[in-house]
């Protein structure tokens, strides 16, 4: 829009003036984005009104919805004996709250540790007296090969069992969550370490508190090295690669809360369980009958400036967060780099494989494309991290999956962009008196660079976006980051926003600096 | 200063060039004419290599250069050539696609390169337009700057490949002057041309190819005046032939007369001369003898000169006819022959001329 192909030249402050232009809309639509919840949860607050039964009890639910953690004890429990709730299914309990502040559902079931913790850091929100769904037990996770290992942590837990620490332990950190320590252990330095493989996305099991691992779990992993005299590697991953990382041996062994069933413990070992967890329903004050209330209810409401205030302390300044967020976007950003690096080297090489005479290599080229591209990216990774090269670092392995499939993409449009430069170009450049490698280089490349250019970002920025699955291989990134802020304030809403707007900054970066390097080659 | 000899062409069972055979010296202006699809421009193209002959030799100031041991880049440096689509380099500016070569091929530095680039665009008339992108330029303009780029590599030849074909008529002058001053400063050059008149005034040798070979060569004078061959007549000419077949005394003549017409009509002949073809016409279809088996009738005009002129072949076995004993042909034709061809009475009948 500002290159005029009449002049055929760059205007730089009409350039300058629309982008700064460009830039502010999006900002101005990211804050008008930070202000619609907050306005929204005001004014439902004061137009809706509740009409049917006050809810006492499990029982009272029913023929209500109900928010439950997807596929986990209590979702298939309460599915089997209650046919006549509705179910909502969510990943995170974070959600599962935001669900029900938002009045979308009437009650969130989830482990009690869990609810405790939320339930403290939510307005507005109680707890029902009892729960259908039988209690469960934790256990950490090992793989089937490591029994060697299991034996001695069942040996730890009895230990502090009979020495009743194991209780101390737990209530410290589920009745006094607020105030509670990591204690401070002499740690070994020397030895073989364990790997342990962790969510740090659950209050009070394990998460971060500022920027470092605490929670039961983390205390037991911790007391557990100090008993067998041997350093611990924590491996950041998400909840469902838990108990595979175990069994691929990207860690010895996995402990984020994870509950003992009949069917994990078919592919992997369980220690003896060292917690009784109970399930715990969450229901809104203003719908839970006055017998349940506690008391301690009443804030004020801060209007729409105040609580998105406290929203940015609370997950960004509060534990020195901004400092997750700073590492993610590192991460983010260096994944991306490097993907697009390789990815254009290696997309440059399969478009010239593709236009290659050769026939197996222009098939080989082919071949590649198509099953680079009609596999989902997310896919490849977990086969890439889980299947192909198990023994090596996540982040390069991430980093060689997205270049892969970004040349898939990446070296069509090349091949385009070359055969729609006529042919004329190059037999010009032969008859002057180049070579024909010269006259692709000095004569074709130019021009075809220029075309490519507008499709080539495009794809560029969905790849810098498609880096945010990189969580699921125990990387952390920007979204990653999001998800452990979102763990500890329980804030559904205000850090995804934060994330949303580092997205667009470093796609804007990235595309910023394409376009002065663009400028310079053509 | 080239010597071809018997080179061939073929892509793939298509046999282009059959057998072409030229001597081109220094300071020579070759034109090269003849139908389309007769591989002229293929001829061209095979010179400076852009096509790899299957056949036949080149030999360059006494080197062959179809043996594959000859640097081919060095030696298309030393042979310029203009396309008949231009082909400017779109990203470059029309400087920088006459400094391209001088700098990158030849080590010049840029500000020697740019000021003898200069130099060329003032010869072309392109100086005004150095700094223009070539998407901004009319035909003519861009096949100037065209050619002042195969200039800038200072070479022994150009080769132009139908250099004005793709431009509007409003154009061609431009781009023809421009060569026509080349060939006055001396420039060796072969040029691929449909434009008749430029071919004769401006070149020193002509060169007639049909069907992938050499068939007539000369003078300028030779090839247009009096060209020695049927074919080239043909194509200088430009004679156009109307032909008709009679099998019986009773032939459609509504046919023969709508055809006939149409044929006139197309090639803009006068009301006046298409009368008079009639007139000789039906002397001729009452006068021969159309019984005794297939009767061929031509009628020629050139649309070069104008002329007009009537073949008739009688049937196998007839004898000859008295046409001259008719006064309306003996009044509108300048001439009548008879000779036999292939068993066949054949008459040919000039019809009277009026000079221009």
């Amino acid at each position: 829009m500002c290159y005029n192909p009449r002049a055929g030249r760059f205007n730089p402050g009409l350039y300058k003036m629309n982008k700064t232009l460009h830039i502010v809309a999006t900002l101005v639509a990211y804050v008008m984005l930070a202000v619609a919840p907050a306005w929204s949860a005001e004014s439902s607050a004061e137009t809706s009104q509740q009409t049917s039964k006050p809810i006492a009890c499990f029982e009272d639910l029913r023929g209500r919805v109900l928010a439950v953690p997807s596929s986990t004890v209590q979702d298939i429990y309460v599915e089997e004996h209650y046919p006549d709730i509705r179910l909502d299914r969510f990943d995170t309990e974070a959600d599962m709250m935001l669900s029900l502040q938002q009045e979308k559902c009437d009650g969130a079931i989830m482990d009690d540790v869990i609810c405790y913790a939320l339930v403290r850091k939510t307005e507005g929100v109680t707890i029902l007296p009892d729960s259908p769904v039988p209690p469960c037990q934790m256990g950490v996770v090992f793989g089937k090969h490591n029994a060697e290992l299991c034996k001695q942590f069942n040996a730890f837990i009895a230990q502090l069992k009979a020495s009743g620490e194991l209780q101390q332990i737990m209530d410290r950190w589920i009745k006094h969550f607020d105030t509670a320590e990591m204690p401070n252990l002499p740690l070994p330095t020397k030895g073989e370490p364990i790997r342990v493989a962790m969510e740090p996305c659950t209050e009070p099991i394990v998460f971060i508190k500022n920027e470092k691992i605490a929670g039961f779990d983390a205390e037991l992993v911790q007391r557990f090295s100090v008993y067998i005299n041997r350093p611990v590697e924590i491996v950041e991953m998400e909840y469902d690669s838990l108990i595979a990382s175990t069994t691929t041996g990207k860690a010895d062994m996995a402990a984020s809360g994870i509950l003992i069933t009949e069917e994990r413990a078919e592919s992997v070992l369980f220690s003896d369980p060292y917690y009784d967890s109970h399930s715990r329903v969450a229901v809104l004050t203003k719908n839970a009958d006055a017998s349940i209330i506690s008391g301690n209810e009443g804030t004020q409401s801060l209007g729409i400036w105040g609580s998105i205030k406290r929203s940015f302390m609370r997950n960004i300044i509060e534990e020195r967060r901004y400092m997750l967020l700073w590492d993610g976007l590192k991460v983010t950003v260096y994944i991306s780099f490097f993907s697009a690096l390789l990815g254009t080297i290696l997309g440059a090489f399969i478009c010239y494989l593709r236009m290659s005479s050769c026939k197996i290599c222009s098939t080989f080229a082919r071949v590649y494309i198509d099953i680079m591209r009609g596999t989902p990216v997310l896919v490849l990774l977990m086969m890439m991290c889980y299947v192909a090269f198990t023994q090596f670092d996540n982040t390069p392995v991430a980093i060689i999956t997205f270049a892969m499939n970004f040349a898939a993409y990446v070296s069509e449009m090349f091949r385009t962009s070359i055969s729609s430069i006529d042919k004329g170009q190059t037999e010009a450049g032969i008859a002057l008196g180049f070579s024909p490698v010269r006259t692709f280089y000095h004569i074709v490349l130019p021009q075809a660079v220029r075309r490519v250019l507008p499709v080539y970002k495009g794809e560029l920025i969905s790849l810098i976006k498609n880096t945010s699955i990189v969580g699921y291989v125990a990387v952390a990134d920007l979204t990653r980051a999001s998800y452990i802020i979102r763990g500890r304030t329980f804030d559904p809403f205000f850090p995804l926003l934060m994330v949303a707007l580092m997205y667009f900054l470093i796609a804007w970066l990235f595309t910023y600096i394409l376009d002065r390097i663009g400028n310079k080659v053509c | 200063m080239i010597q071809i000899k018997h080179l061939q062409k073929s892509f793939g069972k298509i046999e282009v060039l059959t057998d072409v055979n030229l001597n081109i010296k220094c300071g020579e202006v070759i034109s090269i004419i003849g139908p389309s699809g007769t591989g002229k421009s293929t001829f061209l193209r095979c010179l400076n290599l852009l096509e790899q002959p299957t056949g036949g030799s080149i030999i360059i100031d006494g080197e062959e250069v179809l043996n594959g041991k000859v640097n081919t880049s060095k030696l298309r440096q030393k042979m310029g050539m203009v396309f008949q689509s231009f082909n400017l380099f779109n990203h470059l500016s029309v400087l920088d696609n006459v400094c391209i070569g001088p700098v990158k091929l030849k080590g010049k530095s840029r500000k020697e390169a740019e000021a003898k680039a200069m130099e060329l665009l003032k010869l072309v008339g392109m100086a005004e337009k150095a700094h223009a992108m070539p998407d901004e330029l009319s035909g003519g303009q861009k096949q100037r700057a065209a050619i002042a780029r195969s200039l800038s590599m200072e070479p022994e030849i150009i080769l132009f490949d139908e250099p004005t074909s793709a431009l509007d008529p409003t154009m061609v002058s431009e781009v023809l002057s421009v060569i026509r001053a080349l060939a006055r400063q001396g420039m060796t050059m072969a040029i691929v041309t449909h434009e008749m008149s430029f071919a004769r005034d401006v070149s020193t040798r002509v060169v007639y190819m049909d069907k992938g070979i050499i068939y007539e060569e000369g003078t300028p004078e030779e090839i247009f005046e009096h060209p020695k061959r049927e074919r080239t007549r043909v194509f200088v000419n430009r004679i156009r032939d109307f032909h008709f077949a009679f099998h019986s005394p009773d032939y459609d003549r509504f046919l023969l007369k709508s055809e006939w017409q149409a044929y006139c009509n197309k090639y803009f002949l006068t009301r006046e001369s298409m009368r008079k073809a009639q007139l000789i016409g039906n002397v001729l279809f009452r006068n021969l003898p159309l019984d005794k088996g297939t009767l061929d009738f031509y009628f020629r005009y050139s649309e070069q000169t104008r002329e007009m002129s009537m073949e008739v072949l009688l049937p196998f076995g007839t004898d000859e006819v008295d046409l001259e004993s008719s006064q309306i042909i003996r009044e509108l034709c300048s001439s009548v022959e008879s000779n036999i061809e292939d068993d066949r009475v054949k008459y040919k009948l000039k019809l009277r001329h009026k000079n221009r």
